[in-house]
């Protein structure tokens, strides 16, 4: 029992800590995408690949509205076959970089989800972001590695327990899709003509 | 660098009921489409603070109030842009008169333009209601405030304008059958003849008083319309936008005229069920619903007018290019 109540009051305190600014930011930077149309791509290996698929699901799916352009979204964990032809032909560290380099536009969004800050692959794509002035979104834990000071805009969960990390980069994924789907949600469905337009100046 | 394209449209019912003299009495709701031809609209910052503005014509200028382009200068001056901005159109078909709702479609697309160059994000309804603001409000043409709404949406779709002033959406859904269906039966001729709107639409203002009832079976029609498509009814909806054109030519004596009747009549008589023109009237496009095998009779008797193809489209406005090198 005590230990069951200590991982979640650890949670909860590592929680605490996560940087609401930087969150804000990164959901400023996503909305731009959005009306730019520029391509988001996420990325990241095992728990955090698993993360990228799923961050790219909701943003697709979960943030359509009527009168607001779509999201473009794609994980880059999810084509099984050009992901394994990369590591075979070209080494592991080479999967993301590779698919980046056919795919990514200036003022387009890379998302690197990485526990650790140090995966090979995760860093290797992240140059290629740069290099092709791409904005660069990190999601770190532990000590952020090297990922940390390479990213335009890092959230940074502040643990070295794996687990805790890996939950909370989920839950960032759902707040921040939560809070596009709710910007706008008033503004939406009913429109309303401004005040100072009475039926009487037209009707004459 | 920032390219926006913004959709065309064709009215197809209910035109009239969005004027505001009316449906601030008793509402009013209009069904059009988004057609795949557009209005593009490009800005991009300058090295210098002048402000050019290239249209069919070319303007070069210091300062907002000295440009030409009364859409573009109110944009400009609504948006807060006032200086080092280079704004260029570009459309799929000549502009001035078409009855495909040109000028509307310019004010979204110029304001989203403007707004995505800020980095600012504008819902599609936002960019309605501003255009509204700018065309009705600023620049005073008599016009409804259907256009504004569609251009921006996109789609098929049926507004209605309440009373207090709200306007509501819905798009409709079509099955693959029926799309393939409106897109096939539906045809636009250029009847070669590009007029201003605002005199048919002034006097469509100057007469509202007197022509309620017609406006009342407008919007009654709009709601069949919208019926016969859901239920997909297809060939009642050349016959109802027949009723409907009849009785739109009450509205204003100069929706129609001796030219526009006679091609009408040409092309109903070689199997056309329904048609109208769109937009105010007087001229730009005549629009008819031919089913399939009466459409090639329906070209040799309109002899010589132009034929635009096209199909509807589901986007409104929306950014295609959007890169700032920095």
């Amino acid at each position: 029992m005590e230990i069951i109540q200590n991982y979640i009051s650890v949670l909860q305190r590592t929680m605490d800590q996560l940087s609401r600014e930087s969150i804000a930011a990164v959901i400023d930077v996503l909305q731009q995408a959005r009306t730019k149309g520029s391509q988001i791509f996420v990325l990241g290996n095992g728990g955090s690949a698993s993360t990228a698929s799923h961050f790219a699901c909701d943003l697709s799916k979960n943030t359509r509205q009527e009168g607001l352009p779509h999201f473009r979204a794609i994980a880059l964990t999810d084509n099984m076959a050009l992901f394994s032809a990369y590591a075979n032909d070209e080494g592991y560290e080479n999967v993301f970089s590779e698919q980046l380099a056919s795919l990514i536009k200036p003022e387009d969004i890379v998302i690197a989800i990485s526990a650790s800050g140090n995966s090979k692959n995760v860093i290797k794509a992240v140059e290629a972001a740069h290099q092709y002035r791409a904005t660069v979104i990190g999601f770190t834990g532990f000590d952020g590695g090297y990922l940390k000071p390479l990213v335009d805009i890092n959230i940074h969960v502040n643990s070295d327990i794996i687990e805790h990390v890996e939950d909370i980069h989920l839950m960032l994924e759902h707040l921040i899709v939560k809070t596009i789907k709710d910007q706008f949600r008033s503004s939406v469905n009913v429109r309303t003509l401004p005040e100072q337009m009475p039926a009487e100046s037209f009707a004459d | 660098m920032i390219i926006v394209q913004t959709p065309l449209r064709i009215s197809l019912f209910g035109g009239g009921t969005d004027f505001r003299a009316f449906f601030m009495q008793e509402g009013g709701c209009v069904l059009s489409t988004a057609i795949d031809k557009y209005i593009f609209v490009t800005i991009k910052e300058r090295f210098d603070n002048k402000l050019r503005i290239g249209y069919t014509q070319t303007e070069m200028v210091d300062d907002i109030d000295q440009i030409h382009h009364d859409l573009i200068r109110e944009s400009l001056r609504l948006t807060g842009i006032d200086h080092g901005v280079e704004i260029t159109t570009m459309a799929d078909i000549p502009s001035e008169g078409s009855g495909l709702g040109s000028s509307s479609t310019v004010t979204v697309g110029a304001l989203h333009a403007m707004y995505a160059y800020l980095g600012e994000i504008v819902p599609a309804e936002r960019l309605a209601r501003e255009a509204c603001t700018i065309e009705i409000e600023t620049l005073h043409r008599p016009m409804g405030i259907q256009d504004q709404y569609i251009a921006a949406y996109g789609g098929l779709r049926f507004f209605e304008f309440l009373p207090n002033g709200q306007v509501t959406t819905e798009k409709i859904r079509l099955s693959s059958e029926a799309q393939r269906a409106l897109n096939n039966n539906f045809m636009l001729f250029f009847t070669g003849v590009s007029r201003r709107s605002s005199s048919i639409l002034q006097e469509q203002v100057d007469n509202l008083k007197d022509r309620l009832n017609e406006l009342r079976e407008i919007k009654q029609m709009a709601h069949e319309a919208r019926c016969a498509i859901e239920t997909e009814n297809f060939d009642s909806l050349g016959t109802l936008l027949h009723r409907s054109w009849e009785l739109k030519k009450r509205l204003a004596g100069t929706i129609s005229n001796g030219p526009i009747n006679e091609m009408y009549e040409a092309a109903r008589s070689a199997g056309a069920l329904g048609g109208k023109i769109s937009g105010a009237g007087g001229g730009g496009f005549l629009l008819l619903y031919v089913p399939w095998e009466f459409q090639n009779k329906v070209r040799m008797a309109l002899n010589g007018l132009q034929e635009l193809p096209f199909r509807l489209e589901e986007d409104g406005t929306k950014a295609i290019f959007n890169y700032r090198r920095s």
